[in-house]
């Protein structure tokens, strides 16, 4: 079932274009840097439990980065922009990766939407980054060694789709990794591993760099496909789209790019109705926490109420195994 | 940098720091007591901020922060009543409290572009505290000592509250050990509603108070709520002495960071939280968790 959905998501996504018009594969292309985002948001809760409502500070730095690059350092090479702004975010990342991962998983949450927000401030007066009218005449960037024209929608979307993948890819193989199971084995016992010898601090550093790294790569896609960069790609609303593609998605890694890709035509559709848009999208983030989960609570009335400490051991290694 | 321009950054960043702790110390006791992160608080400050400057034409003062007060109840029971519908899921679990309130704010922050036009606006200061006083060869306004020292008896009669009545001796007991406080027999229900309306005037007031100095405007929602922010993390999550010492501290911080550096004056701020927490990371006086 499982392998089935990512056959399926693999071939609807290479298929996309040829049963969707451009301005549909331009709407296809930002779900799926929104899923970028909330893969790098996935990899931080789903291994560590840190729950990061700041991913608009990495995704608005890779797009400032690939805004500047070439509108006014003149690179011409989406390698080497996407190294750059992977580099440029991580120095950033840095200092906020080690207060936030000392924090609890609150605190956590609230230093990281109080960095984002900082950031936002500060590119909203730095009149260098454009200010509060945001960076305009983004022109896509030739595609190096690459015999492509990134300037076609469809080659966009392409390109767009292969880095997701591979970015999906990457974090599987670091889940599946040692370093994967060091990080597991700090969430589930964090003064044991420093017990023995595990350099906890450095090891969740190391992840939330990955996570900003992959935000940032988003960020740098977003750019190029909408050609705007602005403080709004700095805003809470982007790190809210994160977590809430995450929550919808559940732990399936593919099914983040398909709820990114629906919530992003939701959006789409909705922005277009009506101006209030966002109360309405309030309200969609209200139905989903407050509806989310509930299969869950009803599987949990169907189970006996009380289970011998037996049993639940048990289920739990069952669970873990 | 002058030494009368010191003085008058410290006056400035004192009064925003009493003011500031208004909004942190209901953020905070929502949390340390119904373990709740309520992201509307911000919202809450604006929306009663903008309630306040509908009675600048000529309206009294007085009413304007009462108002202010009122809307910031309203709105904080009004959240605790949303969140009261799936409370049994929501109480566990801190990624749904933040997506719902996230959803409220949103909500809350439309509602008052449509109502205010997304226009910013401003509550002239009452008559009996405009002008300014002159320290030092700098002229420092009145309003700001008059909203500091409002402030600041706000916080004693919250401190009062907490340390000096039977409700305040429940809620520093739910603050510590919630189960236990059941246990004797206090029932939790009310005691979360009344502390949601009580953080709820705090904001309120404090959106009402500040607004002859700051206004109110869109985006007030996410710059005034990151303060608290930086402040419940700062002063450790659930604690009113350290969310006290750290207002103040982020009042100064922001004053100086806006006075040195105009442009990059968040970076102050982010200095502070990086070497406070690198000093110790579970806030200046420890927190609930």
């Amino acid at each position: 079932m499982k392998r089935l959905l990512v056959v399926a998501t693999v071939v609807a996504g290479i298929g996309a274009p040829f049963f969707l018009d451009v301005f549909q594969i331009g709407l296809v292309s930002r779900g799926l840097t929104w899923a970028l985002v909330g893969l790098s948001v996935w990899f931080l809760l789903r291994l560590l439990s840190q729950p990061s409502f700041g991913h608009a500070a990495f995704f608005g730095t890779g797009a400032y980065t690939a805004g500047l690059a070439v509108s006014r350092w003149e690179l011409d090479n989406i390698f080497v922009v996407l190294g750059l702004a992977i580099l440029v975010t991580c120095a950033i990342a840095v200092p906020i990766a080690v207060v936030a991962s000392r924090l609890g998983s609150v605190g956590f949450l609230l230093i990281t939407l109080a960095f984002a927000e900082m950031l936002r401030a500060l590119a909203l007066r730095w009149r260098t980054v454009g200010g509060s009218d945001g960076l305009v005449g983004v022109t896509r960037p030739g595609a190096g060694p690459l015999p492509i024209d990134l300037t076609d929608p469809v080659t966009y979307f392409y390109f767009t789709l292969a880095v997701t993948f591979a970015c999906l890819f990457l974090l599987w193989l670091v889940r599946r990794s040692a370093f994967g199971g060091v990080l597991v084995a700090i969430r589930e016992s964090e003064g044991r591993m420093r017990a023995l010898g595990y350099r906890v601090g450095a090891y969740k550093v190391a992840a939330f760099l990955i996570s900003a790294s992959v935000a940032a790569t988003a960020g740098v896609l977003h750019a190029y496909l909408i050609r705007f960069v602005s403080p709004e790609d700095l805003s809470a609303l982007v790190s809210a789209r994160g977590l809430i593609i995450v929550v919808i998605a559940g732990s399936l890694l593919v099914t983040t790019a398909i709820v990114a890709v629906l919530l992003t035509f939701g959006e789409d559709l909705l922005s277009s109705r009506t101006e209030n848009w966002l109360a309405l999208m309030g309200l969609v983030y209200i139905a989903v926490a407050l509806l989310g989960g509930m299969k869950i609570s009803v599987s949990r009335w169907l189970r006996p109420r009380r289970r011998s400490p037996e049993a639940a051991a048990l289920e739990l290694a069952g669970e873990k195994s | 940098m002058s030494f009368a321009q010191i003085v008058l950054q410290l006056a400035i960043g004192l009064s925003f720091g009493l003011l500031l702790f208004l909004l942190a110390s209901g953020f905070t006791l929502t949390f340390g007591l119904a373990g709740f992160v309520n992201l509307t608080h911000g919202a809450v400050f604006m929306v009663s901020a903008y309630v306040a400057t509908s009675f600048s034409g000529g309206g009294s003062f007085v009413l304007a922060v009462a108002a202010a007060g009122v809307t910031g109840i309203v709105l904080s029971i009004l959240v605790y009543a949303v969140s009261r519908l799936r409370w049994s899921k929501l109480a566990s679990d801190e990624l749904s409290q933040v997506l719902l309130t996230f959803g409220l704010l949103l909500v809350f922050a439309e509602v008052a572009r449509v109502l205010w036009e997304g226009v910013p606006r401003s509550l002239p200061e009452p008559g009996f505290v405009s002008g300014s006083w002159d320290v030092l060869g700098v002229s420092f306004p009145t309003y700001r000592a008059f909203m500091g020292a409002v402030a600041l008896l706000i916080a004693g009669a919250l401190w009062w509250v907490q340390e000096r009545t039977r409700f305040g001796a429940m809620v520093r007991a739910g603050v510590d050990d919630r189960d236990m406080l059941e246990a004797t027999g206090v029932s939790a229900g009310p005691l979360f509603l009344a502390v949601f309306a009580i953080s709820g005037l705090l904001a309120g007031l404090a959106g009402g108070i500040g607004a002859p100095v700051m206004g109110a405007s869109m985006g007030q929602e996410f710059s005034v709520l990151v303060l608290a922010f930086v402040v419940v993390v700062l002063g450790g999550t659930g604690n009113l002495k350290g969310a006290f010492i750290a207002s103040l501290a982020v009042g100064l911080a922001d004053a100086f960071g806006k006075a040195l550096l105009p442009t990059f004056a968040e970076f102050t701020m982010m200095g502070l939280v990086v070497v406070v927490l690198a000093w110790r990371p579970q806030g200046i006086f420890g927190g609930v968790r």
